[in-house]
C-alpha cells in the first residue's frame, strides 16, 4: 500500500445525527423564531419610523417619518405629565427599584437563607405559598389582589386596623405604591429558589468553619456567603429587573390609574398602540423598551461571563 | 508457516480533529480469535482506534477492513461489532433482559427465540437470575458483565473493549480480568481490548500494540514486549515498577565500549557502538542490594524499604538518579545508608539518545 | 449560656420571620378561597355567611364560560405541544451537531426573547397575524406564543440533552439501530423527566398569558378564560364577585394541580442555576 500523503479530508461522521436529519429537527425551532420573535424584532424598528396606524392617514398609505415618533415621547415642557413617556418611565423606575431591586432580590435572599439547610413543615409551607403567589395565573391574583386592597372591605385595610391605622385608599392614595407591593409578592419565589439553590451549593464546610471560628451572624454572610453568591446576586438582580421592566399584570390592578399615576412603559405602550391604534407612535415606544432590556440583559451576559465560581 | 488472512486490518488509518493528529498513520493486522490489546497512556490514542473500528469516527486517511471486507464507508450499524463502552451504557428505562435482548430486536429476531438466546448468554455470563432487574437496581460487577452480554448477544464477528474494567474496584477487577480471558477463549472471538493498565493488557492480550502519542510504537506477545521493548517508552511502561533507567554515554575503549554512568561503568567487550549519550536501562527484579562491595556493584545509597508482603521494594539513589529493585525475601532485610548494587549484567538494555533500543 | 441564649433568640426571630412571610403570601389568596363559596361574596375574607356551591354551578351552566375554559385549555394545550416538541427536537439537535458557535447562539436568542417580551413586540405581531390571517384564531395565538417561549425551552432542554451520556447513543448505534430508532428506544425514554418539565412549564405560561389573546382574540366565542372573565360584571360595570371569585379558582386550580404534582414527582427546585423564566 503507497503511503498518501497526509491531507484535510472534510470531516464526515456516521455519529449519533447524521447532518441532514439534525438539520430537521432544527427547523420546526428556527421557523418560530425568525417569524415571531426575530422578524418581529426587525419589523417593529422599521415600524417606528412610519406613521402606521389602524385609522387615519396612517392606515391606507403609511409614510416614513423619520424621527418624529421618538421626538413626539421627549417634548421638553409636556414629556413628564401624566399619561406622557416621560411619567411611565419615572413611574417604571421607582417601580423597578421599589419591587425588583430593593423588593424580591432582598426578601427573597433572607428567606433563602433563614430556611437554609432547615427542614421541617413551616419551610415546605412558605416555599409552596411563595411559589404558588408566582405561578398562579395573573388575572386570578389581580382579583385577589383587588379585594386585598379595597379600602372598605380589604383584608389589609382590616389587619392595618387592627394595628390602629385608619382605612388607606390605596387606589386613590398609593397606586404606585400599591403595584410595588403587588409586584414584590409576586415575584419573590424566583429569588427565593435561586438562592436556596446557590446556598445549597457552598459546601457545608464553609458553614462550619465560620461557626469554628466564631462568627456572628452578619459577619459570616458579609464575608464568606455573599462572595460565594455573588453570581447568583447579579443573575437575580439582572432577570428580576427585566421582568419587572416588561411586567404587564399590574393593569389588571390598577389600570395605571389614577390619572396614570401608576402607569408603568408597558401599560403606556399598550395605550397607545391599542386604544389609540398609533402603531407607529407605539411602535417607537417600544423599540426604546427594547433598547433598555437590551442593555440589561448584556449586562447580565457580561456579568456572567466574567464570573464562574466553583 | 502460512498465516492466516487477518480478521481485521487497519492500513495506514490517520485521524485528524481540527489540529490534533489523534491517530498518526497506523497499521495493524489482527488475527481471527486472537486477544489483541491496544496500550497506551491517556491521550495516545488508543481509544479514537477502537472508535475507528467501531464506525463511530471516520477516518481521515486510510482503510478499514473487517472479515476481509472493507467497512470504511459503512457506519456502525452495519459493521457487525459488539462493543462494551467504559460506563457501560446500560440503558437506565430498559431492564437488563431488555438492554441485552436489545440488538436482537433491532435485527427484528421473533420474540421466543431473543428470549432463548438473551438466557442463554447471560447464564454464560452468571447473570440470568437478574435479567428483570433495572441497571440501577445491580452491583458494578453485574452491570459491567450485563453490558459484556449485550454485546455478544449477537455474535458479532469482533469484540471492541473500551476500558471495560476501569469503573471497578481492584479485587472485582482481578477476577473480571479471568473471567473475561476465559470466555474470550471459550467463545474464539476476535477481541480488541483497550487499557492503559499495562498488567490488564499482559495478563489477557495475545498480543499487545503499544500505542504513543497516536502512534504504533510496538507490537508483539506480552513477554516479546516485555523482555525486547524496542524502545524506552515501551520498555518504561510495561512492569510495575517500571524499568529503571539511567542515563549516560558511549565512549570507544582499546577493547570494545564503555558505558559510563553518573558513579559506575561498565565495560562491554568486543562490541562496537557510536560514541555520545545514552541510557541504560535494568528492571528491578533483576538487581539485588548487598551490603559489601563485590566485583560488580554499584555504590548507592538506601532511601526507603517498602514491605509489600510478598517482596519488599527497595528505593536507592545511585548518583543523582533514583532506582527501584524487587527483593524476595522473608526477613526484612538489614540495610542502612551506603549500600551496594549488583545487577544481573546479563538482562541490562542500552538506548540510545532518541529511546531506541541498541542493546541487545 | 450567652451562646445558648443568643441561639434560642435566633431561632425565635427565625421562626417569627417565617410565620410573617407565610400570612404575608397566603393572605391576599384567601379570598380565592372564600368568596367563591358564599352567596352573598364581597370583597371581605370571611367565612360564608351562606355556604353553597351555587356560584359554580351557575358557571357550568354558562355555555359561554365554559367555552372560554375549554379554549385555555385548547391555547395552553397547543403551545405546551408545539413547546415541547419542537424545543427538545432543536435542543437535541444543537446538542449533538457540531454546529459552530452554537453556545452564543443559544445565548443570543434567550436575549432576544427576554428583550422582544411583554408589550413590545405586540404591534408587529398584531400587524403579521394580520397579515397571515391569523388575527382571531387559537391558532395565531399559539404560534406566537411558542414563538416567544422557545428559546428560553431550548436552553431548558438543551441542559437535560447534555447530561445523557453519548454512550448510550453510539451504544444504540453498534446494536443495529438507525438514529430514528436510536431516538425513540433511547433518547426520548431517558429525557421523559426533563420533556415532563418543560411540557408543564410551557403549559402553566401558557394558561396565564394574558396580553397576547387580548390583543389577537376578538370574537367572544373564541376568548378564553382570562379574557371571559371580565364578562362578569354588570351593565354598569362592577364585577358580580360571586361569579368573578369562582371563576377566578377554577381558572387557578390546574395551575395549583400542576405545581403539587411537579412537587411531588421532582421537588419544585432549581438545580444549581438557572432553571426556568417566569414574571
Amino acid at each position: 500500500m503507497e503511503r498518501p500523503r497526509l491531507y484535510l479530508m472534510r470531516e464526515r461522521t456516521f455519529s449519533i445525527l447524521p447532518r441532514s436529519i439534525g438539520l430537521a429537527f432544527l427547523t420546526p425551532a428556527v421557523l418560530f423564531i425568525s417569524i415571531f420573535l426575530l422578524f418581529p424584532l426587525v419589523w417593529v424598528i422599521v415600524i417606528s419610523f412610519t406613521n402606521t396606524a389602524l385609522t387615519g392617514p396612517g392606515a391606507a398609505n403609511p409614510s416614513f417619518v423619520g424621527i418624529a415618533n421618538y421626538a413626539k415621547l421627549f417634548i421638553p415642557t409636556r414629556w413628564l405629565r401624566p399619561g406622557e413617556f416621560g411619567n411611565a418611565l419615572r413611574n417604571t423606575l421607582l417601580f423597578v427599584l421599589g419591587s425588583a431591586i430593593l423588593g424580591q432580590v432582598p426578601l427573597g435572599l433572607s428567606i433563602a437563607l433563614a430556611f437554609h439547610r432547615r427542614k421541617g413543615l413551616l419551610r415546605e409551607l412558605v416555599f409552596s405559598a411563595a411559589t404558588i403567589a408566582w405561578i398562579l395565573p395573573g388575572v386570578a391574583v389581580a382579583f385577589a389582589w383587588i379585594a386585598f386592597l379595597d379600602r372598605d372591605f380589604g383584608t389589609l385595610n382590616t389587619i392595618l386596623g387592627f394595628l390602629g391605622i385608619p382605612r388607606i385608599d390605596w387606589y386613590f392614595s398609593y397606586p404606585l405604591y400599591a403595584i410595588i407591593f403587588f409586584n414584590i409578592w409576586r415575584g419573590t419565589a424566583f429569588s427565593m429558589l435561586l438562592f436556596s439553590a446557590a446556598l445549597g451549593n457552598i459546601p457545608p464546610s464553609f458553614w462550619e468553619t465560620a461557626d469554628v471560628l466564631g462568627a456572628s451572624a452578619w459577619q459570616r454572610f458579609r464575608t464568606i456567603i455573599f462572595p460565594l453568591i455573588r453570581p447568583s446576586v447579579f443573575t437575580a438582580l439582572i432577570l428580576v429587573t427585566l421582568w419587572t421592566f416588561n411586567v404587564f399584570t399590574p393593569y389588571l390592578i390598577t389600570g395605571g390609574g389614577p390619572l396614570f399615576r401608576s402607569e408603568t412603559i408597558p401599560m403606556y405602550t399598550y395605550r397607545i398602540a391599542f386604544k389609540f391604534f398609533e402603531f407607529g407612535r407605539g411602535a417607537a415606544i417600544a423599540v426604546l423598551m427594547m433598547t433598555i432590556n437590551f442593555v440589561l440583559a448584556t449586562i447580565y451576559l457580561f456579568m456572567q461571563k466574567r464570573r464562574r465560581i466553583i | 508457516m502460512t498465516r492466516q488472512k487477518p480478521h481485521v486490518q487497519l492500513c495506514s488509518v490517520s485521524k485528524v480533529f481540527g489540529k490534533v493528529i489523534a491517530v498518526n498513520d497506523v497499521t495493524l493486522d489482527i488475527d481471527n480469535t486472537e486477544f489483541f490489546a491496544l496500550l497506551g497512556p491517556s491521550g495516545c490514542g488508543k481509544t479514537t482506534t477502537l472508535r475507528l473500528i467501531a464506525g463511530l469516527e471516520r477516518p481521515t486517511k486510510g482503510r478499514i477492513f473487517i472479515a476481509g471486507r472493507d467497512v470504511t464507508d459503512l457506519p456502525p450499524q452495519e459493521r457487525d461489532v459488539g462493543m462494551v463502552f467504559q460506563d457501560y451504557a446500560l440503558y437506565p428505562h430498559m431492564t437488563l433482559f431488555e438492554n441485552i435482548a436489545y440488538p436482537l430486536r433491532i435485527r427484528k429476531m421473533p420474540p421466543k427465540q431473543i428470549a432463548a438466546r438473551v438466557h442463554e448468554v447471560a447464564s454464560h455470563l452468571l447473570i440470568d437470575d437478574l435479567l428483570a432487574r433495572l441497571p440501577s437496581q445491580v452491583s458494578g460487577g453485574q452491570q459491567q458483565r450485563a453490558a459484556v452480554a449485550r454485546a455478544l448477544v449477537h455474535a458479532p464477528k469482533v469484540f471492541l473493549f473500551d476500558e471495560p474494567l476501569s469503573n471497578l474496584d481492584a479485587k472485582l477487577r482481578l477476577e473480571a480480568r479471568a473471567f473475561l480471558k476465559h470466555l474470550q477463549k471459550e467463545l474464539g472471538v476476535t477481541t480488541i481490548y483497550v487499557t492503559h493498565d499495562q498488567a490488564e493488557a499482559m495478563a489477557m492480550a495475545d498480543r499487545i500494540g503499544v500505542m504513543f502519542e497516536g502512534r504504533i510504537i510496538q507490537v508483539g506477545t506480552p513477554l516479546e514486549l516485555y523482555r525486547f521493548p524496542n524502545s524506552k517508552e515501551v520498555a518504561a511502561f510495561l512492569g510495575n515498577p517500571p524499568m529503571n533507567i539511567l542515563p549516560g554515554c558511549f565512549k570507544r575503549s582499546s577493547n570494545g565500549c564503555e558505558f559510563v554512568g553518573s558513579v559506575f561503568s561498565i565495560l562491554f567487550e568486543n562490541l562496537q557502538f557510536e560514541e555520545g549519550d545514552v541510557y541504560l536501562g535494568f528492571r528491578p527484579e533483576h538487581a539485588k542490594v548487598v551490603n559489601a562491595p563485590s566485583k560488580f556493584s554499584i555504590p548507592a545509597r538506601l532511601h526507603t524499604i517498602q514491605p509489600l508482603g510478598s517482596e519488599f521494594l527497595l528505593t536507592l539513589e545511585v548518583g543523582r538518579d533514583t532506582i527501584s529493585v524487587r527483593m524476595f525475601s522473608e526477613e526484612e532485610p538489614k540495610f542502612v545508608g551506603k549500600v551496594w548494587l549488583e545487577l544481573d549484567v546479563n538482562k541490562i538494555y542500552i538506548f540510545d539518545k532518541e529511546g531506541k533500543r541498541i542493546f541487545p | 449560656m450567652r451562646v445558648k441564649a443568643r441561639k434560642w433568640g435566633y431561632k425565635l426571630f427565625i421562626v417569627l420571620f417565617s410565620l410573617f412571610i407565610l400570612f404575608f403570601f397566603v393572605l391576599p389568596l384567601l379570598w380565592l378561597l372564600t368568596a367563591p363559596f358564599d352567596t352573598k361574596a364581597t370583597l371581605r375574607v370571611s367565612l360564608p355567611s351562606t355556604f353553597t356551591f351555587n356560584n359554580f354551578r351557575t358557571i357550568f351552566a354558562n355555555a359561554f364560560a365554559i367555552r372560554a375554559l375549554f379554549n385555555s385549555i385548547v391555547i395552553a394545550g397547543g403551545t405546551m405541544v408545539g413547546v415541547t416538541l419542537f424545543a427538545t427536537l432543536a435542543a437535541y439537535a444543537v446538542s449533538r451537531l457540531k454546529i459552530r458557535g452554537r453556545d452564543i447562539l443559544t445565548y443570543l436568542l434567550v436575549l432576544f426573547s427576554s428583550v422582544v417580551q411583554g408589550t413590545a413586540a405586540m404591534v408587529p405581531i398584531f400587524l403579521l397575524l394580520y397579515r397571515l390571517k391569523l388575527v382571531d384564531t387559537h391558532l395565531g395565538v399559539i404560534f406566537v406564543l411558542v414563538g416567544g417561549l422557545l428559546p428560553t425551552g431550548i436552553f431548558l432542554m438543551r441542559d437535560f440533552v447534555e447530561s445523557i451520556p453519548r454512550s448510550y447513543e453510539e451504544s444504540a448505534l453498534v446494536s443495529g439501530a438507525k438514529p430514528a430508532q436510536v431516538l425513540r428506544h433511547v433518547v426520548v425514554p431517558v429525557l421523559r423527566p426533563g420533556i415532563m418539565v418543560l411540557a408543564v412549564w410551557s403549559f402553566v405560561q401558557a394558561w396565564g398569558d394574558f396580553l397576547i389573546s387580548l390583543i389577537v382574540i376578538r370574537s367572544p366565542t373564541k376568548m378564553p378564560a382570562p379574557i371571559a372573565i371580565y364578562s362578569f360584571y354588570t351593565e354598569g360595570g362592577t364585577p358580580v364577585l360571586t361569579l368573578v371569585s369562582a371563576y377566578a379558582l377554577i381558572y387557578a386550580l390546574p395551575v395549583v394541580g400542576l405545581y403539587l404534582f411537579v412537587n411531588w414527582r421532582f421537588g419544585f427546585r432549581f438545580f444549581g442555576g438557572i432553571k426556568g423564566s417566569g414574571r
